[in-house]
């Protein structure tokens, strides 16, 4: 099961109402979403709100969405269009944040609006890629060549496998190995 | 747990695979620690490929999450205030609405009565009345009179005048189309009259010559 197979797997499972598939949907694609969003907004907690507004727009109309193209561009689309109004609608309000009246009983505001450009989250988000490229660097050779060619080359394993000339069992088991050893590095981080 | 990884790994990198992939996807959705596991994964991708957001937010996903279930809540009240409105104009319907025409019945009703009463009791209608009824008696009296053929021409005032009871309306010039058309016209306003109420069932000519 490929990527784009995954996102049919779990799109379709939305579809006949399991919400957790949705989450693994999001988990793959926030980063992806909030970095798309924020060439339209620069505002960094207001990318965030923004791609929040993308994810519960996907979802409600996901019982729409045919499969006639791939889910991440379905998605892409959405999360810029999203970014656009967003930007067309800040200039028409005021600076402050709005509430309609008929919305206010089912407002929370912990949901909404939050500062996520605090310094602590600027520091984590700073040690996180540290961390990330101090692992890489400190791989052997061949685990690294393995998730370079993987994750910024963007090759199939059958290709890296062409290109590392091994079988692809072993370029399997080595992109595990860097992941996890980079995982091992991060989870300390985040948890 | 290391075997999850590498399913995970995997199933991340378009890997094309088994129908375990299945079974990993049912453990991802059902495990929190797998999910957190894969956002790591991914995250390593992001960093790399420098798509790493200058400041993240690891509440993320529980927010999208927080704000499904409150549109869905807020999507429940919406249909059921729906269903309590479409309730209330069902109850409308049974209940009111037929009270509703029953009431305008009503009103009509009275409407009529009191226009209709003061024209018919109008100062003198007794007399009215008393000659509808002298003229009924009158009719009946007719009745009993043999009817004498007699032509007489309806053009004046005058020969109206000396119309007498029991006299046959026989049109004397232009006869026969004459005839024709004062037939029709009053069969057609027998068939009207006999539709419509409020019109009086007998015909009154006033003038019929075409000079």
């Amino acid at each position: 099961m490929g990527s784009s197979q995954l996102d049919s797997e779990l799109v379709k499972r939305v579809q006949q109402g399991d919400k957790s598939a949705f989450d693994i949907l999001v988990v793959k694609y926030q980063q992806k979403v909030v970095n798309l969003i924020s060439r339209f907004v620069s505002d960094q907690s207001e990318c965030y709100d923004v791609a929040q507004e993308t994810f519960i727009k996907a979802y409600k109309a996901l019982g729409n969405f045919r499969g006639d193209s791939q889910f991440y561009t379905w998605l892409y689309r959405i999360a810029a269009n999203t970014a656009k109004n967003h930007l067309a609608s800040r200039s028409r309000k005021s600076p402050s944040y709005a509430v309609d009246v008929d919305d206010a009983e089912h407002f929370s505001g912990e949901s909404g609006l939050k500062d996520y450009t605090n310094p602590e989250n600027l520091l984590l988000t700073d040690e996180i890629k540290d961390t990330v490229y101090r692992a890489i660097e400190s791989l052997p050779d061949d685990l690294k060549s393995a998730i370079t060619l993987r994750e910024i080359e963007g090759l199939s394993y059958e290709e890296i496998a062409d290109v590392m000339d091994c079988p692809i069992g072993t370029v399997r088991s080595r992109i595990f190995r860097a992941r996890d050893a980079i995982d091992k590095e991060l989870r300390p981080l985040l948890e | 747990m290391t075997n999850q990884n590498e399913k995970l790994s995997e199933i991340l990198d378009d890997y094309q695979h088994t129908v375990e992939d299945q079974s990993t996807l049912k453990s991802l959705q059902s495990d929190v620690n797998q999910q957190y596991t894969l956002q790591r994964y991914q995250m390593i991708g992001d960093v790399m490929r420098n798509e790493m957001p200058d400041s993240i937010q690891l509440d993320f996903v529980a927010g999208v999450r927080a704000r499904l279930e409150q549109e869905a809540v807020h999507q429940v009240k919406i249909q059921k205030s729906a269903q309590t409105d479409k309730i209330s104009s069902r109850f409308w319907n049974l209940l009111f609405k037929p009270a509703a025409g029953l009431a305008v019945a009503a009103a009509v009703a009275v409407v009529t009565i009191t226009t209709l009463q003061p024209t018919a009791l109008q100062p003198g209608s007794e007399d009215a009345i008393a000659s509808v009824d002298e003229s009924q008696a009158r009719v009946e009296q007719l009745a009993r009179i043999p009817v004498v053929s007699q032509k007489v021409r309806v053009s004046g005032s005058g020969d109206r005048q000396n119309l007498q009871p029991g006299m046959n309306w026989n049109i004397k010039r232009g006869a026969p189309e004459m005839q024709n058309k004062l037939n029709t016209y009053l069969i057609n306003h027998n068939e009207y009259s006999n539709s419509m109420h409020g019109i009086l069932p007998q015909v009154r000519v006033v003038g019929f010559d075409s000079e």
